[in-house]
């Protein structure tokens, strides 16, 4: 840096100036006069070597600073290797060794050898002029050294710049909407009325936008005009410290994708199925990929999966099945490229050996840490039994099978607290807790006593450790989602006990964990959008609060008050209760959620609880007390009483002689709406609506209690409002003879004469 | 005024290619037929000197008063569409 500067500071000393036309010179010096490619080809090298040579003229004044990538563009290669030399000796102090040793480095490079060669040939003056000829363009050329340019001035444009700006294209046109505006901008060049924007830019980062560099909004909206990718809205500027920003490149976002490597799917008719990478594409946009096809045949899948699954809302689809030729009668053999193979061509997808070989794009896979379950490898190794041609697959089964376990040991997913035991090495067998857990090191605190330090081991050598009887939960694999109970130990396997479907099943130890430190992940079933609590409806019409999540299965209280492990599939739908769902009591009281009751009948006689859920005759009750089942029990409405003394405030809002309303029977007017002035009779009322029964039409219609008047109220609301006579008090101030010109012509009348 | 060369920018959207050198944008065809239009002599081959890796892409229409060529460095370059960033490996 100290040296960059002093050599800015010797420039201005000397009052040199960078002339304009400096690249000009630069190529005129460099090309001659011709301008054809074979020459330029010819003199590139030969330029090189003389920049080769004012180094060596200029080794003892420190300012060597080259500038290749000025002179031409395709030298970047040959300086790149001299640019290290020349930091040795720019950046600290040189003794003569050093010095002697960049010469003879120089020497040895075979184009400082040719250059050589070519100074002998030249006399002592000629060498003179032309070392002071180079000196002087190479001292000019300091101040465009790249790395300077990108610190000292080329990180915000400056006013003088043009500026960014910033419009919309089509989406998924970007690219052809670029190449457009420079079609566009070269053909009226050609015509003699180019445009006068200066350059346009997409970003992979910032999706249908375009920026465009151009002085003046108004060139944009020129350069824009007409063309049909871009619209011709909106166009804003972009503000000079952020224009940089749009020239970064976010290289985090770029995915790489290995042969061999799993991968899962997550949208398309393979939503969630794992797939083996087997063909990267060039351009990296998508990768060709061999999975399990999931062909439908005429017979179609079992109805009952289809049914369950459109409920949820997903489309149909077809089950895993290993393609098999003799099933469809139009297979062809065909050649394909991609993978050098000969394929199996059915309805535009290539088979081979009952795997589906098809092209994906990178947007529908998942890539990070994507490890199949044992039963989907296995699958993929050995597929099917009655496939003649598929006996063999390419990979060899047992290497697969060690890479995956490799794998799948590498994803212990270990958290602070796990209790773990080390598998290999002299510690074997000596269990402990995790206390920390670095990258691939875990720290663990061992069991014994007798053992004081925290060890730290590497992840491969231990697995998690659990003993017969504790209560785990699987979090991956093909049970993922059970609870239960550990039965036995054998291995890196256990057998679990479910609690939900009270059987047993085998599972790795490490896709366990205790149950206690996973509460909150069993709380939801999103696949299913089940809550706990949730008040559900099974198909047999039978009604129950969800009180736990398994995979498959939901463990309920159902209305009856017995507790009950139903399948996810026999779930009719879930009950959104509403806030004014209410019910009659024992006393003919409505309750509703929320309100504190006391049972008054049936063995739980004199309990008190709060109304948690109710379902037609059946009320969801909670009581502390009923620990089994969360504090859930089911009373019938007839058992339970409101406890309105205690409460006092329902008492007065739901008196008892509520139950029919007066209205019910009586003859009214509609004075609101479509029926407004015809007569009906009330037939129900339901809280603020009634049920009218038009008189002169046999219908029923629904109103509100505010748009009817009783036909009796009418006549009481009428008498009253009789017109008042027009008399006595004078409304205007003009009947009231207060002018004083009116009395005194009255007066005026008895005129003097009139007494004659 | 200098020569119009009607060329340069990508004939098609399909199997686009960028220099490695100057990264000037085309497709493989052009490549093959008319070379690298920045880097002639140093122009290694469409396999060798070109990649499909690259993203973004820069429209160049005047590089002498732009900004953006002063950024990315496509002063001496001709009007064409260059990459933002190109993976060289």
């Amino acid at each position: 840096m100290a040296t960059r500067n002093r050599t800015k500071k010797e420039d201005l000393e000397d009052g040199f100036s960078l002339p304009d036309d400096y690249d000009e010179v630069d190529n005129d010096e460099l090309f001659g006069d011709g301008g054809s490619d074979f020459e330029e080809e010819k003199s590139a090298p030969k330029s090189n070597k003389r920049l080769k040579k004012t180094k060596k003229s200029r080794i003892k004044n420190k300012r060597r600073k080259v500038k290749e990538a000025n002179v031409n563009q395709f030298f970047d290669e040959f300086a790149d290797e001299d640019d290290d030399e020349e930091e040795d000796d720019v950046g600290g102090e040189i003794n003569e060794e050093e010095r002697q040793k960049i010469y003879e480095r120089y020497d040895q490079n075979k184009f400082g050898q040719r250059s050589k060669n070519m100074y002998a040939e030249m006399s002592e003056d000629d060498l003179e002029d032309y070392a002071k000829n180079l000196e002087s363009k190479y001292n000019r050329d300091v101040e465009l050294d790249p790395e300077e340019d990108d610190e000292a001035r080329n990180i915000y444009p400056t006013r003088a710049d043009p500026t960014l700006w910033l419009v919309k294209c089509k989406q998924g046109c970007e690219r052809e909407a670029c190449v457009c505006l420079m079609n566009k901008y070269l053909h009226l060049k050609k015509q003699g009325k180019p445009l006068s924007i200066i350059s346009a830019t997409i970003s992979d980062k910032v999706q249908s936008h375009l920026y465009i560099e151009a002085y003046k909004e108004v060139h944009v909206r020129e350069a824009i005009r007409g063309l049909n990718l871009i619209f011709q809205r909106d166009c804003i500027r972009i503000k000079n410290e952020e224009t940089a920003s749009v020239f970064e490149i976010d290289k985090a976002s770029k995915i790489t994708l290995k042969k061999g490597q799993w991968v899962k799917l997550n949208s398309g008719l393979h939503s969630g199925d794992y797939a083996k990478v087997v063909g990267v594409d060039d351009s990296k946009d998508g990768c060709y990929l061999k999975l399990i096809p999931r062909i439908k045949t005429e017979t179609g899948p079992d109805p009952r999966i289809v049914k369950n699954r459109k409920k949820i809302g997903m489309p149909e689809r077809a089950p895993l099945k290993f393609f098999n030729k003799e099933e469809f009668s139009d297979v062809v053999e065909k050649y394909n490229g991609m993978f050098n193979k000969q394929m199996l061509y059915w309805n535009r997808n290539y088979y081979r050996k009952g795997f589906l070989y098809k092209y994906f794009n990178i947007k529908n896979i998942e890539t990070d840490n994507v490890i199949p379950p044992r039963a989907i490898l296995e699958k993929f190794l050995r597929p099917g039994e009655n496939h003649d041609e598929v006996d063999h697959s390419d990979e060899d089964p047992e290497e697969e099978m060690e890479k995956w376990k490799k794998l799948a040991s590498e994803n212990i997913l270990l958290t602070k607290g796990d209790k773990i035991k080390v598998i290999s090495g002299e510690l074997q067998n000596l269990t402990g807790k995790v206390i920390a857990i670095e990258k691939k090191v875990v720290t663990m605190k061992p069991d014994i006593e007798d053992i004081p330090d925290n060890l730290d081991l590497d992840i491969s050598m231990i697995s998690k450790h659990f003993e017969e009887g504790d209560h785990v939960y699987v979090v991956e694999g093909e049970y993922e989602g059970e609870k239960g109970m550990i039965t036995k130990v054998k291995g890196g396997r256990c057998i679990i006990f479910s609690d939900v479907k009270q059987r047993e099943f085998i599972a790795f130890l490490n896709n366990c964990k205790l149950s206690s430190q996973v509460a909150q992940l069993t709380s939801s079933n999103i696949e299913h959008g089940y809550n706990v609590f949730d008040l559900i409806v099974t198909t047999k019409r039978m009604a129950g609060i969800v009180l736990a999540i398994e995979k498959e299965s939901l463990k309920i209280l159902t209305q009856n008050g017995n507790v009950q492990n139903i399948d996810v599939n026999d779930v009719s739908n879930k009950v959104i209760q509403k806030n004014n769902v209410s019910t009659l009591d024992h006393d003919g009281n409505f309750v509703s959620v929320g309100d504190p009751v006391r049972v008054v009948e049936g063995p739980n006689k004199n309990l008190k609880a709060i109304i948690r859920n109710i379902h037609q005759n059946s009320i969801f009750l909670y009581n502390k007390e009923f620990l089994e089942t969360f504090g859930y029990f089911v009373e019938n409405n007839k058992n339970i009483a409101m406890r309105g003394e205690e409460s006092g405030k329902r008492n007065m809002t739901a008196p008892n002689n509520k139950r029919r309303d007066p209205l019910i029977g009586k003859i009214v007017t509609i004075c609101k709406g479509e029926y407004k002035g015809f007569e009906a009779r009330v037939v129900d009322t339901i809280e603020r609506t009634v049920k009218l029964e038009l008189f002169f039409k046999s219908k029923i219609i629904q109103l509100r209690k505010s748009d009817i008047i009783e036909k009796d109220k009418i006549q009481e609301d009428k008498r009253p409002v009789k017109m008042e006579p027009r008399h006595v008090v004078p409304k205007t101030p003009a009947y009231q003879p207060n002018s004083p010109g009116y009395s005194y012509n009255n007066s005026g009348k008895e005129s003097p004469n009139g007494g004659l | 005024m200098e020569a119009v060369n009607l060329k340069t920018p990508p004939s098609s959207m399909r199997k686009l290619r960028a220099c490695l050198i100057c990264s000037l944008i085309k497709t493989e065809e052009q490549f093959y037929q008319e070379g690298c239009d920045n880097c002639a002599t140093a122009f290694d081959g469409v396999d060798g000197g070109t990649t499909p890796n690259f993203s973004g892409m820069i429209s160049m229409m005047d590089p002498d008063s732009s900004w953006v060529a002063r950024y990315k460095r496509l002063q001496k370059l001709v009007p064409g569409c260059y990459a933002v960033d190109v993976q060289k490996d």
